[in-house]
């Protein structure tokens, strides 16, 4: 009797403390998605509402019509896309040889590898600042998409090699056994067969560059070409910060990552562990 | 032509008749101990590690380079000259940086002790109660997806002196409010929270990943010879974690000694230089003041800072069992 009351003491105090670390995740979110559907006549009244009075899209309507945050949109799915695209190109290329091959120095490109992206991002600003300055990289789209490699090729490659040891090599011997070519067999057989491997990569590689504002900040100066986190940092100016402004751009630009958790809950762990644990 | 193309087409295909012929072997290599002598597995992997040398191991030399010369915006252009150990001298003496690095200290060590005290428990329940785990976890890991910009700003807003949530409730219950990101004592701590806020997740996934690997046996094994709850949990558990522990201290060090991109939306390294990381004022030098040579010279020092703390971690909580 005893045992079991301890015992449901235990689980009760267990899930008070899940609820309430649930709450704290998701309090601040939950304070800029009220924000961003109140009126602006409720966001000037103090002290501020806990519950929205009101349900008003007015600042989504504005960020929409009267700033530059479909251009940021477009800007940022057009690095984000072109970074991933060529991100799980390389990757599955690379992976599939560290699966499959046992080569002379293999495990030194792999160390090699793991080691560069242990370089915090931080020491190469610099240094890539100036050379993208030489090559006449800054300044455009192509020079992100290269530069956000750094981050996202290690980690699909890492991904895509945990996935290809998955995949048996019976079926792609049959393929080479019938004339295929190494590449043939892994555009036409492995890849296939490694879909929700490849889509996790290209989540992650997505959500990574789509996230990513440091480099962005100092390597893009056009308007034009500013992508979605630089809008949103130009809404606050020094004295004055709009918030309705700010936090409905603010939720527009946590969609990919809400998306993402919907999709890929089931592979979260590995996913998010797999690039930085195995190599 | 064609004849040509057959040719090569054996010759990069050679390994893999070598292969089948010895018997093929189910798993991740087939004709494991042999290496192959073909050229095929470095065509493939070599877009991506020539790619990687460019943007990072390049730079990454490169930069101890820039360190010893005098690179600023304004003669970027024209070239810079050399000025040896220059900066580093400057950094030695400079007051700032040993303030930058008591201000990392402190935001360190709060990021660290709160997100390990954190995601441990979390992931040792999310261990035991498998259910729970799958409801939970979605949503504790929400934080560690959004970018740095959009946490810096919902922090600000929670903090917000006037409208934050944070205050509200305070002057709900009838206390007073806080400043927070202007408050010189507090600024630190506002920032230690939304990055706890921010790294638990990872912690959490990070260690309940390594407590699936420590098998069942062990505990009931442990559980047959007596031990308490406790016993178990200091004796076993914490034990068989330790390799696990140790990468995630070293590299949650890592990330947090080296983390900008909150605090340059959050505070900037203020109020009166009170949010000042070491990382904070090397993007500053480099970035807003354009002292590119002498920021270089605070990342390599920051490297090494880096390297130390994680050997540190090897020889403590990384050293092999005593019992």
């Amino acid at each position: 009797m005893r045992k079991r009351v301890k015992r449901y003491l235990i689980n009760s105090i267990v899930i008070a403390f899940l609820i309430t670390y649930a709450l704290f995740t998701l309090i601040p979110i939950y304070w800029v998605f009220t924000t961003s559907i109140k009126s602006s006549k409720e966001l000037v009244s103090f002290p501020p509402s806990l519950i929205p009075k009101s349900i008003s899209f007015e600042h989504y309507k504005f960020v929409f019509t009267r700033t530059k945050l479909l251009r940021g949109i477009i800007n940022s799915l057009i690095i984000s896309g072109l970074a991933t695209f060529i991100s799980l190109v390389l990757s599955s290329l690379a992976g599939y040889a560290f699966s499959r091959f046992n080569f002379q120095g293999k495990k030194i490109i792999l160390a090699t590898i793991l080691g560069l992206y242990l370089i915090p991002p931080l020491i190469n600003v610099i240094p890539l600042f100036l050379m993208f300055n030489k090559l006449g990289l800054l300044n455009s789209r192509f020079g992100l998409v290269i530069a956000y490699q750094a981050m996202t090729l290690p980690l699909s490659t890492f991904l895509l090699r945990n996935y290809f040891d998955g995949i048996p090599v019976e079926i792609e011997e049959a393929a080479l056994m019938d004339g295929c070519t190494r590449l043939e067999a892994l555009r036409k057989v492995v890849l296939p067969l490694a879909v929700p491997g490849l889509s996790v990569a290209a989540i992650f590689s997505f959500i990574i560059s789509w996230n990513e504002f440091v480099l962005a900040l100092n390597f893009l100066f056009s308007d034009s070409l500013k992508t979605v986190q630089l809008v949103i940092m130009g809404f606050v100016k020094l004295y004055r910060i709009d918030w309705g402004a700010l936090t409905a751009a603010m939720v527009i630009g946590m969609i990919p990552v809400l998306i993402f958790l919907i999709v890929a809950q089931r592979y979260l762990i590995s996913g998010l562990l797999g690039g930085s644990t195995k190599y | 032509m064609i004849e040509q193309q057959k040719k090569l087409r054996e010759y990069w295909d050679g390994d893999f008749k070598e292969m089948i012929n010895k018997k093929s072997q189910r798993g991740s290599h087939f004709g494991t101990p042999r290496l192959s002598r073909s050229l095929i597995p470095y065509a493939f992997v070599f877009p991506t590690v020539a790619v990687l040398l460019f943007i990072e191991a390049f730079p990454f030399f490169w930069n101890i380079w820039i360190s010893l010369n005098d690179v600023r915006t304004t003669n970027i252009m024209r070239g810079y000259p050399f000025v040896g150990l220059k900066n580093y001298m400057e950094l030695f003496k400079d007051p700032m940086f040993y303030h930058s690095l008591h201000v990392s200290l402190y935001f360190v060590l709060g990021s660290i002790v709160g997100q390990f005290m954190l995601g441990l428990l979390i992931a040792l329940i999310f261990n035991k109660y498998e259910g729970l785990a799958r409801f939970f976890r979605p949503i504790f890991v929400i934080p560690w997806l959004l970018s740095a910009l959009i946490i810096g700003y919902s922090w600000i807003w929670m903090y917000n002196y006037n409208f934050g949530l944070i205050n509200t409730i305070l002057r709900m219950i009838g206390l007073k409010p806080i400043k927070w990101l202007n408050d010189v004592k507090m600024a630190v701590w506002a920032l230690v929270i939304a990055n706890v806020w921010r790294g638990t997740p990872f912690t959490m996934l990070f260690l309940e990943s390594s407590l699936k690997n420590i098998p069942k046996e062990l505990y009931e094994a442990a559980r047959v010879d007596g031990a308490s709850g406790w016993q178990i949990f200091f004796y076993i558990t914490l034990q068989l974690l330790r390799p696990a522990l140790t990468i995630n201290f070293i590299l949650v060090t890592m990330w947090t000694f080296n983390l900008f991109d909150t605090i340059l939306v959050m505070t900037q390294g203020g109020p009166a230089d009170a949010t000042m990381t070491t990382a904070m004022y090397m993007y500053n030098n480099a970035f807003k003041y354009g002292l590119f040579g002498y920021g270089a010279a605070i990342t390599l020092v920051m490297l090494i800072i880096n390297a130390a703390l994680a050997a540190v971690y090897f020889k403590t909580i990384g050293r092999e069992n005593i019992s």
